[in-house]
């Protein structure tokens, strides 16, 4: 399972969503946070957990 | 002589059962250890003298009174300040909880009073026990992190301020701590212990954790808090057996899988060459020790922890964070931030992603007592700005798994270094059994220079 967007396009819809949150300022102090953030979401969107498996909140 | 203060919880409670130790000398000279060493280690944020007095002074009443001594009576133990304690802050050294007083003890907090423990004090954290660092110093070295989230209680365990003190684990904040301290830190299977009361980062996630000298402290502490708890959605109804029982059962060389590769490729060469020999060492013993490996779902685990985190912790925190932003520390702040910008998709994909990688883990371990890797990628870094990578940790959290640290030696800068022992859901018996066996073993017991 592979995801059609790629880290970089996860790093922009990322930064666009966090600037119009919180503004350009802040979400240009949170590059590096939004840079780990769409690494994290391109692994997971990239791995596959099996199509019958549910979420497990408490183990 | 020995003073009280450096007595385990084990010994403390058999010196007080056999009437040569009252409660009150040794609430008394923990008391006066952490006013020696407090002002340069800075591990507690409360500590109501009057009341840890006249709490010993009730439990040698019960004593001179005949009534049924608990398993921890007279043994005072430290809380990392995000445990509910009623009447007393609870500020998870935060701005945001800085006058909160809980009207009520967290379950864990209520079950070590029920089993005659004493509140000593409420230890240091890191700001909602995620990863601003904390002003605890390290007690080996001043210059370099004791880790966290479970900063103070740590430190006043390696210290000897207390026998005992809860921590928690969202990703790594009792096990590494430990590591870095050179004491034990053991993470129960989650579930295993009530988190009712206490101040959370991730519901899914956090893990109530027990840092102590001792494995067999490990045992007994797990014995006293363990069980189900009803107000904790989280609590699992699986039976409680007899820890301690358990582990003396399971003392015995164990069955041992040696987690190489991701753990291999984040450590330092003296930290898995350290590793290698601890194995060596346990092998000579009469362990069988193969090396295993990982599953293939291990590659996103540490994303899973991280997302899942961030997202459950923005949660928790969004209505103060409307109109409080500004008071919390830039690392939490930014991973709530990060948390909101996760998609409820991307939440639950991860969520799943967990699920299945538990499972992959659980078969991973199957034919194995416990499965070995070290307990941190290197020793505490030299530097304060960070608490240190939770790398290490996190698969565990994360798959609910239970592991525990225990102290294997000291870098060639004289800092502790550990390894980390994992077993299946619900097997902490023979988890701590082969910690147990581990640690006559490898025969590393650590002490800062504070102790000598």
């Amino acid at each position: 399972m592979v995801s059609e967007n790629t880290k970089v396009e996860i790093l922009q819809e990322l930064t666009e969503k966090a600037a119009a949150l919180w503004g350009q300022d802040r979400a240009q102090a949170l590059a590096a946070s939004l840079e780990q953030t769409a690494s994290h979401l391109w692994d997971i969107r990239n791995a596959d957990p099996g199509t019958d498996t549910e979420p497990g909140f408490y183990q | 002589m020995s003073q009280p203060y450096e007595f385990s919880v084990a010994q403390s409670a058999e010196e007080i059962r056999q009437g040569r130790l009252s409660p009150v000398e040794l609430a008394e000279s923990l008391l006066s250890r952490i006013d020696d060493l407090e002002p340069d280690l800075r591990a507690w944020v409360t500590i109501d003298r009057e009341e840890v007095l006249s709490a010993a002074k009730d439990r040698e009443n019960d004593l001179q009174a005949g009534r049924p001594a608990g398993l921890i009576h007279g043994v005072p133990v430290g809380l990392k300040d995000i445990f509910y304690t009623d009447g007393m802050k609870t500020t998870a050294c935060s701005r945001i909880y800085a006058d909160f007083v809980p009207e009520y003890d967290a379950t864990c907090v209520a079950k070590i009073k029920a089993s005659g423990g004493i509140v000593l004090g409420k230890a240091v954290t890191t700001e909602f026990a995620t990863s601003d660092p904390s002003p605890t110093r390290n007690p080996w070295n001043a210059a370099h992190t004791p880790g966290g989230s479970s900063s103070g209680s740590s430190v006043a365990v390696a210290t000897q301020m207390c026998a005992a003190a809860l921590g928690s684990q969202t990703g790594g904040s009792t096990c590494r701590p430990a590591a870095y301290n050179g004491i034990v830190g053991l993470k129960a299977t989650y579930g295993r212990i009530s988190r009712y009361g206490v101040v959370p980062v991730s519901w899914s996630l956090d893990t109530v954790g027990i840092l102590v000298r001792t494995v067999e402290d490990a045992a007994t502490m797990l014995q006293v808090m363990a069980g189900h708890d009803p107000k904790d959605p989280g609590s699992s109804a699986q039976p409680v057996p007899d820890f301690l029982d358990e582990m003396r059962l399971a003392e015995r060389p164990p069955r041992i899988g040696l987690l190489s590769g991701f753990f291999q490729d984040h450590s330092t060469s003296e930290v898995w060459q350290h590793t290698q020999e601890a194995a060596q060492k346990l092998a000579g013993a009469g362990a069988t020790v193969e090396d295993v490996a990982l599953p293939a779902s291990f590659a996103s685990c540490h994303s899973c922890q991280r997302l899942v985190m961030n997202v459950e912790c923005a949660a928790f925190h969004q209505e103060f964070f409307q109109h409080r932003a500004d008071e919390y520390g830039p690392r939490i702040r930014s991973g709530i931030e990060m948390g909101m910008l996760v998609s409820g998709v991307d939440y639950l994909k991860a969520q799943r992603l967990r699920r299945a990688f538990r499972e992959d883990m659980t078969r991973m371990l199957d034919g194995y007592d416990v499965v070995l890797t070290p307990a941190t990628p290197a020793p505490a870094p030299r530097d304060l700005n960070t608490t240190g990578d939770a790398a290490f940790q996190s698969p565990w959290t994360s798959s609910g798994l239970p592991t525990i640290v225990i102290p294997s030696g000291l870098s060639q800068d004289g800092l502790p270094l550990g390894i980390q022992l994992a077993a299946a859901s619900w097997q902490e018996g023979r988890l701590l059994g082969a910690a147990q066996w581990a640690q006559k073993v490898l025969g590393v017991n650590l002490s800062p220079p504070q102790n000598a």
